[in-house]
């Protein structure tokens, strides 16, 4: 009699192969053969974990098609099983899996538009936090501004990309009324996705303040992110105040 | 003491019928605050940290007791429990303070690889020992009870030895769990492995069972015969209905959940569904009366 343990591999194991190599006698065949019945569990495993990175991704789907999706995902599956019970972390690794996804090869734009995807979805989930309060500035003496480190909402995310990746996104979301066009050699796009209320905007930056925001992002202080910043006439001040009315940016320390 | 006691009962999961409370209709249920006796919600939909999805739950909460019924846990695998999992339904469960929470008598991973399914044990001694103690230290890790849930399945083993009813009570009287009796499951097993469901339900000590689940079933049909398939993408089925009957009127009045969980239809189809639950009840209540 075999353990639960063998029991359990052997189950897994023929899920994934599509065969009853390893469980197969010990499967009870009264109207259909054992390999017929964990046929239902694999096509169960496929179809959920499908339409869980649909649901997460439906930009991408969109644009391969509801068929090379499955496919896609029946791909990926193979290569990235699932690894926890808990199904919202399932997908992470897609965008990076399309880069090296030979059939998809075509449209070298996927990958960045299914990392737009998931940062959506990671703001969209992700923890709250207050907002900004000025007096926490109203401590600090002005000589010592340079060394400050801000800290950004936990709701946020940055992405940057050769590509223009939220236009492709936009006129692939599901109300989208307008023109469908994309130029793709209008450039790429640096934004930064943060929640507001329930739902999640995108801001489209120019380098300048990108370069701060990521800095930022990243720990540096004022003065170091600044010094990275190559314009010249860069308005630090204003671009501070544009990351805090967004909610972006949310505290500070010396 | 009195004002806890007060609260234990505010949220305690009442004798009647409620429903599984789904994205779709999180704005409607909110504002609208439709005439159900509670709602049920998958535990793992719950697991992130902020956002939409906790907001309207708070939302609910506040209108409605809650139970918190579980999908992903595993328990039956031989892997270690998932403590990250476990900590994580144990942050909700004290944050939303649940009348009821429940998982299902079946295994979903085995070498950290996850199906995320509901698979079938295998119904041993083995397996058996193995379960219990698998839902004890869950209980005593979440500090509170919790009802497991007879699974609906496609296979069974050859080298099985125990009726999953007598499986399933063995588990509750081990560990001091509940029973979530799913009615439509123990069709869809019944239906698929010719077992007799009156016989499952009479072998089930009513005491033990505190909610029951309605659901619909699909059928796949294929040359040689049919499968049905437990999808909880349609209307509960008539010989569903009268499986529901019978639990009642075995077990009284017990707190119970129409399910729908793909093509979710529009809020009030569901509700209307939960009407026919509560007609259903409130004939089981009349004649217990």
């Amino acid at each position: 009699m075999p353990s639960l343990r063998e029991v359990q591999r052997a189950f897994v194991a023929d899920v994934f192969t599509g065969q009853s190599h390893s469980l197969g006698r010990d499967i009870v065949a009264q109207t259909f053969p054992g390999e017929r019945l964990l046929q239902i569990y694999r096509n169960n495993m496929y179809l959920s974990l499908t339409e869980v990175m649909r649901a997460v991704l439906p930009v991408i789907s969109r644009l391969v098609g509801e068929g090379f999706f499955r496919y896609l995902s029946h791909e990926f599956v193979n290569h990235f099983p699932s690894r926890s019970g808990n199904i919202q972390h399932f997908g992470a690794h897609l965008p990076a899996f399309l880069e090296t996804f030979e059939p998809a090869a075509e449209l070298p734009y996927l990958p960045d538009v299914g990392r737009l995807e998931w940062a959506w979805h990671e703001v969209y989930n992700a923890a709250e936090h207050a907002p900004f309060s000025p007096h926490r500035l109203a401590r600090i003496p002005p000589n010592r501004f340079g060394e400050l480190r801000f800290a950004l909402h936990p709701a946020s995310r940055m992405l940057e990309s050769d590509f223009p990746i939220l236009r492709i996104w936009e006129v692939n979301q599901e109300h989208w009324q307008g023109e469908r066009s994309v130029d793709l050699s209008a450039g790429g796009d640096r934004l930064v996705l943060v929640r507001d209320q329930l739902d999640v905007s995108i801001l489209r930056l120019e380098p300048g303040p990108f370069q701060l925001v990521r800095a930022l992002a990243g720990g540096a202080t004022l003065e170091a992110a600044v010094t990275e910043i190559a314009d010249p006439g860069f308005d630090l001040q204003r671009w501070l105040q544009h990351f805090v009315q967004h909610g972006i940016v949310v505290d500070v320390q010396l | 003491m009195t004002h806890d006691n007060a609260k234990i009962d505010a949220d305690a999961i009442p004798a009647t019928v409620g429903i599984g409370l789904r994205g779709p209709h999180y704005r409607e249920i909110a504002s609208t605050q439709p005439k159900i006796g509670w709602v049920e919600a998958h535990s793992e939909n719950y697991f992130g940290a902020g956002g939409a999805p906790l907001y309207y739950l708070r939302k609910v909460r506040e209108l409605y007791p809650l139970s918190l019924h579980g999908v992903g846990l595993s328990l039956g695998t031989t892997d270690p429990l998932d403590r990250e999992h476990l900590a994580r339904l144990k942050d909700l469960v004290d944050r939303f303070e649940p009348g009821l929470v429940s998982e299902h008598l079946s295994w979903g991973s085995v070498d950290s690889v996850f199906l995320n399914d509901l698979l079938p044990l295998p119904y041993t001694e083995e397996a058996l020992n193995h379960f219990a103690t698998r839902v004890i230290e869950t209980q005593e890790y979440l500090g509170r009870q919790i009802l497991i849930e007879n699974p609906s399945s496609y296979l069974t083993y050859a080298h099985s030895t125990i009726p999953e009813w007598e499986f399933l009570t063995a588990v509750a009287q081990r560990s001091g769990c509940g029973i979530l009796l799913d009615v439509n499951n123990i069709h869809v097993s019944a239906r698929n492995h010719g077992l007799d469901e009156e016989r499952y339900l009479s072998s089930i000590p009513s005491e033990l069972v505190q909610e029951i689940h309605l659901a619909g079933f699909s059928v796949n049909r294929y040359p040689e015969g049919e499968i049905a398939i437990d999808d909880h993408g349609s209307r509960v089925r008539d010989r569903v209905w009268e499986l529901y009957r019978r639990a009642l009127a075995l077990c009284g009045p017990v707190p119970s959940l129409v399910e729908w969980d793909s093509n979710i239809p529009p809020l009030e189809i569901l509700l209307d569904e939960a009407e026919t639950a509560k007609r259903i009840l409130g004939d089981a209540n009349a004649v217990t009366a």
